[in-house]
Protein backbone atom coordinates (compact mmCIF):
# COMPACT_ATOMS: atom_id res chain seq x y z
CA UNK A 1 0.00 0.00 0.00
CA UNK A 2 1.38 3.49 -1.18
CA UNK A 3 0.12 5.41 2.04
CA UNK A 4 2.33 3.27 4.03
CA UNK A 5 5.45 4.34 5.52
CA UNK A 6 7.69 1.78 7.06
CA UNK A 7 10.05 3.07 9.93
CA UNK A 8 13.48 1.40 10.39
CA UNK A 9 16.36 1.74 13.29
CA UNK A 10 16.95 5.02 14.04
CA UNK A 11 14.69 6.84 11.44
CA UNK A 12 11.95 9.63 11.42
CA UNK A 13 9.24 10.10 9.20
CA UNK A 14 6.69 13.20 8.78
CA UNK A 15 3.17 13.30 7.41
CA UNK A 16 -0.64 13.59 7.64
CA UNK A 17 -3.93 12.49 6.72
CA UNK A 18 -4.16 9.53 4.74
CA UNK A 19 -0.39 7.82 6.06
CA UNK A 20 0.05 5.39 8.23
CA UNK A 21 3.77 4.78 9.89
CA UNK A 22 4.71 1.40 10.62
CA UNK A 23 7.55 0.33 12.68
CA UNK A 24 7.68 -3.26 12.92
CA UNK A 25 9.32 -5.43 15.46
CA UNK A 26 9.91 -3.45 18.22
CA UNK A 27 11.84 -4.40 20.94
CA UNK A 28 14.22 -2.53 23.24
CA UNK A 29 13.70 0.26 20.53
CA UNK A 30 10.64 2.65 21.11
CA UNK A 31 8.16 4.02 18.81
CA UNK A 32 7.71 7.96 19.67
CA UNK A 33 5.29 10.17 17.85
CA UNK A 34 4.26 13.52 18.03
CA UNK A 35 1.30 14.97 16.63
CA UNK A 36 -0.58 18.31 16.18
CA UNK A 37 -4.07 18.24 17.18
CA UNK A 38 -5.04 21.18 14.95
CA UNK A 39 -3.25 20.09 11.80
CA UNK A 40 -3.10 16.37 12.13
CA UNK A 41 0.58 17.01 11.05
CA UNK A 42 2.93 13.53 13.05
CA UNK A 43 6.01 12.59 12.93
CA UNK A 44 7.31 9.11 14.07
CA UNK A 45 11.05 7.94 15.46
CA UNK A 46 12.15 4.51 15.62
CA UNK A 47 14.33 5.20 19.05
CA UNK A 48 17.00 3.00 19.60
CA UNK A 49 18.93 4.97 22.77
CA UNK A 50 17.98 7.06 25.47
CA UNK A 51 20.62 9.52 25.14
CA UNK A 52 23.44 10.85 22.83
CA UNK A 53 26.92 11.65 23.71
CA UNK A 54 30.00 13.88 22.55
CA UNK A 55 31.12 10.61 20.81
CA UNK A 56 28.28 10.07 18.60
CA UNK A 57 29.06 9.95 14.68
CA UNK A 58 28.68 12.85 13.24
CA UNK A 59 26.29 10.93 10.23
CA UNK A 60 24.15 9.27 13.54
CA UNK A 61 20.85 9.53 12.54
CA UNK A 62 18.91 11.86 15.00
CA UNK A 63 16.28 9.11 15.50
CA UNK A 64 18.75 7.38 16.97
CA UNK A 65 18.50 8.90 20.35
CA UNK A 66 15.53 9.76 22.47
CA UNK A 67 17.03 13.53 22.76
CA UNK A 68 18.05 13.85 19.15
CA UNK A 69 14.80 12.49 18.39
CA UNK A 70 12.33 14.81 20.23
CA UNK A 71 15.25 17.90 19.23
CA UNK A 72 14.56 17.18 15.58
CA UNK A 73 11.13 16.72 15.18
CA UNK A 74 10.20 19.77 17.39
CA UNK A 75 12.55 22.14 15.17
CA UNK A 76 10.49 20.39 12.08
CA UNK A 77 7.73 21.61 13.84
CA UNK A 78 8.78 25.27 14.31
CA UNK A 79 10.03 25.56 11.34
CA UNK A 80 6.07 24.82 9.99
CA UNK A 81 4.96 27.63 12.29
CA UNK A 82 3.23 24.80 14.54
CA UNK A 83 3.53 25.77 18.58
CA UNK A 84 4.55 23.53 20.87
CA UNK A 85 1.48 24.32 22.95
CA UNK A 86 -0.72 22.07 20.23
CA UNK A 87 1.75 18.66 20.61
CA UNK A 88 0.47 15.52 22.14
CA UNK A 89 2.58 12.71 22.08
CA UNK A 90 1.97 8.69 21.96
CA UNK A 91 4.73 5.96 22.74
CA UNK A 92 4.84 2.33 22.43
CA UNK A 93 7.63 -0.26 22.82
CA UNK A 94 10.33 -0.35 25.73
CA UNK A 95 10.66 -4.34 25.87
CA UNK A 96 13.08 -6.52 27.98
CA UNK A 97 13.06 -9.13 25.48
CA UNK A 98 15.62 -11.41 27.22
CA UNK A 99 15.52 -11.03 30.83
CA UNK A 100 18.10 -13.10 31.94
CA UNK A 101 20.48 -10.50 30.70
CA UNK A 102 19.32 -7.20 31.95
CA UNK A 103 17.06 -8.48 34.77
CA UNK A 104 17.67 -6.62 38.37
CA UNK A 105 18.59 -3.50 36.85
CA UNK A 106 17.27 -0.46 34.34
CA UNK A 107 17.13 -2.53 30.84
CA UNK A 108 18.11 -0.04 28.10
CA UNK A 109 13.89 -0.55 26.98
CA UNK A 110 13.16 0.76 30.16
CA UNK A 111 15.72 3.62 29.99
CA UNK A 112 14.76 4.54 26.67
CA UNK A 113 11.56 5.10 27.85
CA UNK A 114 12.18 7.25 31.14
CA UNK A 115 14.13 8.96 29.18
CA UNK A 116 11.78 10.26 26.27
CA UNK A 117 9.10 10.90 29.16
CA UNK A 118 11.67 13.08 31.02
CA UNK A 119 12.40 14.96 27.49
CA UNK A 120 8.56 15.50 27.08
CA UNK A 121 7.73 16.86 30.03
CA UNK A 122 10.55 19.01 30.28
CA UNK A 123 9.11 20.36 27.02
CA UNK A 124 5.64 20.78 28.26
CA UNK A 125 4.30 18.36 25.82
CA UNK A 126 1.52 15.59 26.98
CA UNK A 127 1.95 12.16 26.83
CA UNK A 128 -1.52 11.16 25.87
CA UNK A 129 -0.90 7.31 26.02
CA UNK A 130 1.89 4.54 26.39
CA UNK A 131 2.05 0.88 25.92
CA UNK A 132 5.47 -0.04 27.00
CA UNK A 133 7.66 -2.24 29.08
CA UNK A 134 7.34 -5.88 29.67
CA UNK A 135 9.17 -8.40 27.55
CA UNK A 136 7.47 -9.19 23.99
CA UNK A 137 7.66 -7.57 21.20
CA UNK A 138 5.56 -5.21 19.33
CA UNK A 139 5.22 -4.08 15.60
CA UNK A 140 3.08 -0.35 15.86
CA UNK A 141 1.23 1.72 13.63
CA UNK A 142 0.15 5.24 13.67
CA UNK A 143 -2.61 6.72 11.49
CA UNK A 144 -2.98 10.27 11.96
CA UNK A 145 -6.41 10.95 10.40
CA UNK A 146 -7.50 9.49 13.78
CA UNK A 147 -4.47 9.76 15.65
CA UNK A 148 -4.66 6.23 17.28
CA UNK A 149 -1.46 4.00 17.91
CA UNK A 150 -2.15 0.46 17.25
CA UNK A 151 -0.25 -1.79 19.00
CA UNK A 152 0.24 -5.81 17.77
CA UNK A 153 1.96 -8.41 19.81
CA UNK A 154 1.95 -12.22 19.76
CA UNK A 155 1.05 -12.14 23.64
CA UNK A 156 -0.97 -9.21 23.85
CA UNK A 157 -3.10 -9.35 20.18
CA UNK A 158 -4.36 -5.75 18.73
CA UNK A 159 -4.26 -2.61 21.65
CA UNK A 160 -5.50 0.39 20.68
CA UNK A 161 -4.04 3.46 22.35
CA UNK B 1 45.70 -7.21 -6.89
CA UNK B 2 44.94 -4.02 -5.44
CA UNK B 3 44.07 -3.29 -1.59
CA UNK B 4 40.37 -3.90 -2.49
CA UNK B 5 40.88 -6.87 -4.04
CA UNK B 6 43.40 -8.14 -1.30
CA UNK B 7 41.15 -7.27 1.41
CA UNK B 8 38.59 -9.05 0.25
CA UNK B 9 40.57 -12.19 -0.31
CA UNK B 10 42.06 -11.89 3.46
CA UNK B 11 37.98 -11.20 4.56
CA UNK B 12 37.03 -14.22 3.04
CA UNK B 13 39.23 -16.39 4.72
CA UNK B 14 39.08 -14.63 8.41
CA UNK B 15 34.99 -15.38 7.49
CA UNK B 16 36.23 -18.79 6.97
CA UNK B 17 38.20 -19.17 9.71
CA UNK B 18 35.98 -17.97 12.54
CA UNK B 19 32.73 -19.89 10.75
CA UNK B 20 34.39 -23.13 10.39
CA UNK B 21 36.55 -23.73 13.15
CA UNK B 22 33.96 -22.56 15.39
CA UNK B 23 31.16 -25.33 14.16
CA UNK B 24 33.91 -28.16 13.43
CA UNK B 25 33.89 -28.39 17.47
CA UNK B 26 30.86 -27.69 18.09
CA UNK B 27 29.55 -30.51 16.42
CA UNK B 28 32.29 -33.28 18.56
CA UNK B 29 30.53 -31.38 21.69
CA UNK B 30 26.91 -32.17 20.37
CA UNK B 31 28.01 -35.93 19.42
CA UNK B 32 29.20 -36.39 22.93
CA UNK B 33 25.87 -34.83 24.68
CA UNK B 34 23.72 -36.32 22.24
CA UNK B 35 25.69 -39.87 22.15
CA UNK B 36 25.28 -40.27 18.66
CA UNK B 37 27.40 -39.14 15.24
CA UNK B 38 26.22 -35.73 14.32
CA UNK B 39 27.30 -34.45 10.71
CA UNK B 40 27.90 -30.69 9.88
CA UNK B 41 27.31 -29.14 6.56
CA UNK B 42 30.19 -26.46 5.59
CA UNK B 43 28.57 -23.31 7.45
CA UNK B 44 27.33 -20.41 4.88
CA UNK B 45 29.43 -16.95 6.62
CA UNK B 46 28.57 -13.76 5.38
CA UNK B 47 28.11 -10.03 6.44
CA UNK B 48 25.24 -7.99 6.17
CA UNK B 49 24.98 -4.56 7.28
CA UNK B 50 23.05 -4.02 10.42
CA UNK B 51 20.21 -1.73 8.72
CA UNK B 52 19.40 -4.75 6.14
CA UNK B 53 19.68 -7.84 8.66
CA UNK B 54 15.69 -7.68 9.64
CA UNK B 55 14.44 -7.01 6.53
CA UNK B 56 16.77 -8.76 4.00
CA UNK B 57 17.17 -12.19 6.15
CA UNK B 58 13.61 -12.22 8.50
CA UNK B 59 11.16 -10.35 6.39
CA UNK B 60 7.94 -11.77 7.62
CA UNK B 61 8.66 -11.87 10.84
CA UNK B 62 7.48 -15.00 11.93
CA UNK B 63 7.45 -16.32 15.34
CA UNK B 64 11.02 -18.17 16.21
CA UNK B 65 12.63 -18.90 19.54
CA UNK B 66 16.44 -17.76 19.61
CA UNK B 67 18.57 -17.68 22.80
CA UNK B 68 21.20 -14.53 23.39
CA UNK B 69 24.48 -14.71 24.63
CA UNK B 70 27.00 -11.82 25.96
CA UNK B 71 30.87 -12.09 24.99
CA UNK B 72 32.47 -12.36 28.48
CA UNK B 73 36.42 -12.54 28.71
CA UNK B 74 39.21 -10.71 26.79
CA UNK B 75 37.14 -9.19 23.62
CA UNK B 76 33.22 -7.88 23.56
CA UNK B 77 30.38 -8.10 21.69
CA UNK B 78 26.98 -10.97 21.39
CA UNK B 79 25.23 -13.77 19.51
CA UNK B 80 21.71 -14.32 18.88
CA UNK B 81 21.19 -17.95 17.98
CA UNK B 82 17.94 -18.77 16.28
CA UNK B 83 15.94 -21.91 15.91
CA UNK B 84 13.96 -23.17 13.22
CA UNK B 85 10.65 -24.69 14.93
CA UNK B 86 11.00 -27.98 13.17
CA UNK B 87 14.54 -27.62 14.43
CA UNK B 88 14.00 -27.59 17.97
CA UNK B 89 10.57 -30.07 17.87
CA UNK B 90 12.88 -32.44 16.95
CA UNK B 91 15.84 -31.67 19.19
CA UNK B 92 13.00 -31.73 22.16
CA UNK B 93 11.38 -34.88 20.82
CA UNK B 94 14.86 -37.07 21.19
CA UNK B 95 15.90 -35.60 24.42
CA UNK B 96 13.02 -35.64 26.28
CA UNK B 97 10.93 -38.16 24.23
CA UNK B 98 7.87 -34.98 23.92
CA UNK B 99 4.93 -35.07 21.65
CA UNK B 100 5.06 -31.91 18.82
CA UNK B 101 4.31 -28.55 21.14
CA UNK B 102 4.09 -24.91 20.39
CA UNK B 103 7.21 -22.92 21.74
CA UNK B 104 4.62 -20.95 24.16
CA UNK B 105 4.04 -24.87 26.05
CA UNK B 106 7.64 -25.00 26.68
CA UNK B 107 8.65 -25.63 30.30
CA UNK B 108 11.81 -24.08 32.11
CA UNK B 109 13.30 -27.69 31.70
CA UNK B 110 12.84 -28.10 27.70
CA UNK B 111 14.20 -24.43 27.96
CA UNK B 112 17.08 -25.48 29.96
CA UNK B 113 17.75 -27.94 27.28
CA UNK B 114 18.22 -25.76 24.17
CA UNK B 115 20.05 -23.31 26.54
CA UNK B 116 22.35 -26.45 27.10
CA UNK B 117 22.45 -27.18 23.20
CA UNK B 118 23.05 -23.43 22.58
CA UNK B 119 25.79 -23.39 25.14
CA UNK B 120 27.93 -25.84 23.20
CA UNK B 121 27.56 -24.33 19.77
CA UNK B 122 28.68 -20.91 21.11
CA UNK B 123 31.54 -22.31 23.38
CA UNK B 124 32.56 -23.72 19.95
CA UNK B 125 32.39 -20.76 17.86
CA UNK B 126 33.76 -18.30 20.73
CA UNK B 127 37.21 -21.07 21.27
CA UNK B 128 37.57 -20.76 17.56
CA UNK B 129 37.39 -17.22 17.14
CA UNK B 130 39.55 -16.84 20.74
CA UNK B 131 41.97 -19.43 18.67
CA UNK B 132 42.66 -16.70 15.93
CA UNK B 133 43.53 -13.75 18.09
CA UNK B 134 44.81 -15.59 20.91
CA UNK B 135 42.17 -14.64 23.10
CA UNK B 136 40.39 -16.10 25.76
CA UNK B 137 36.74 -15.95 24.97
CA UNK B 138 33.67 -16.93 27.40
CA UNK B 139 29.97 -16.81 26.76
CA UNK B 140 27.71 -15.05 29.39
CA UNK B 141 24.04 -16.78 30.93
CA UNK B 142 22.27 -17.59 28.25
CA UNK B 143 18.71 -16.01 27.77
CA UNK B 144 15.97 -17.16 25.73
CA UNK B 145 12.90 -15.97 24.19
CA UNK B 146 10.23 -16.85 21.69
CA UNK B 147 8.39 -13.79 19.94
CA UNK B 148 8.44 -12.03 16.64
CA UNK B 149 11.62 -12.72 15.45
CA UNK B 150 12.63 -8.95 14.24
CA UNK B 151 11.66 -7.69 17.89
CA UNK B 152 14.31 -10.72 19.24
CA UNK B 153 17.10 -9.13 16.80
CA UNK B 154 15.85 -5.38 17.84
CA UNK B 155 17.09 -6.09 21.32
CA UNK B 156 20.74 -7.63 19.84
CA UNK B 157 21.46 -4.48 17.92
CA UNK B 158 20.48 -2.05 20.72
CA UNK B 159 22.67 -3.71 22.62
CA UNK B 160 25.51 -3.11 20.38
CA UNK B 161 24.55 -0.05 18.71
CA UNK B 162 27.01 2.04 19.29
CA UNK B 163 30.08 -0.31 17.87
CA UNK B 164 29.43 -0.87 14.09
CA UNK B 165 27.70 -0.69 11.15
CA UNK B 166 28.09 -4.61 10.03
CA UNK B 167 27.33 -8.08 11.85
CA UNK B 168 28.23 -12.18 10.81
CA UNK B 169 25.49 -14.27 9.95
CA UNK B 170 26.86 -18.16 10.23
CA UNK B 171 23.90 -20.57 8.73
CA UNK B 172 24.99 -24.21 9.64
CA UNK B 173 23.19 -27.56 9.95
CA UNK B 174 23.61 -30.61 12.21
CA UNK B 175 22.29 -33.64 11.37
CA UNK B 176 22.26 -37.12 12.00
CA UNK B 177 20.99 -40.00 10.40
CA UNK B 178 17.28 -39.15 11.33
CA UNK B 179 16.66 -35.27 11.94
CA UNK B 180 18.14 -31.89 11.12
CA UNK B 181 19.34 -29.28 13.44
CA UNK B 182 19.39 -25.54 11.83
CA UNK B 183 20.59 -22.63 13.36
CA UNK B 184 21.01 -19.36 12.12
CA UNK B 185 23.85 -17.60 14.97
CA UNK B 186 23.98 -13.85 14.44
CA UNK B 187 27.36 -12.29 15.29
CA UNK B 188 27.77 -8.46 16.65
CA UNK B 189 31.33 -7.91 17.61
CA UNK B 190 32.51 -4.99 20.22
CA UNK B 191 34.67 -2.65 20.36
CA UNK B 192 37.47 -3.93 21.39
CA UNK B 193 36.71 -7.24 19.34
CA UNK B 194 36.85 -5.19 16.52
CA UNK B 195 40.14 -4.13 17.50
CA UNK B 196 42.01 -7.17 17.73
CA UNK B 197 41.02 -8.54 14.12
CA UNK B 198 42.57 -5.11 13.19
CA UNK B 199 45.64 -5.90 15.01
CA UNK B 200 45.97 -9.69 13.26
CA UNK B 201 44.45 -9.39 9.87
CA UNK B 202 44.83 -5.26 9.16
CA UNK B 203 41.01 -4.94 8.20
CA UNK B 204 37.93 -3.71 10.25
CA UNK B 205 35.37 -6.14 8.50
CA UNK B 206 32.48 -4.91 10.42
CA UNK B 207 32.37 -1.08 9.70
CA UNK B 208 31.45 0.59 6.28
CA UNK B 209 33.80 0.84 3.77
Amino acid sequence: MDNIINIGMSDIAFGGGGQIFRIVGLGSCVALTIYDTDTGYSAMAHVMLPKSTHTVPKDSSPGKFADTAVNYIIGKYISEGISISSLRAKIAGGSCMFRKIEGGKLNIGEKNTLSIKKILKNLNIPLVAEDTGGSHGRTVEFYPDSKKLVINSHRFGKIII
Amino acid sequence: MDKTQGFKLALRDVLKEFGNIGTGSASYALSHMLDRKIYINIPSVSIFPISEIKNRLFPDNQLQGALYFEILGDADGCFLLIFDDLSIRGLLNYLKGNRERDFDQLGTEDVSCLEEIANIIICSYLRGLGSLLNIKLMPSIPSFAYDHIQSLIDFAIVRQSLSFTKSMVIDTEFRDNKSCLRIRALFFPGILLNKLIYKKYEIYPFING
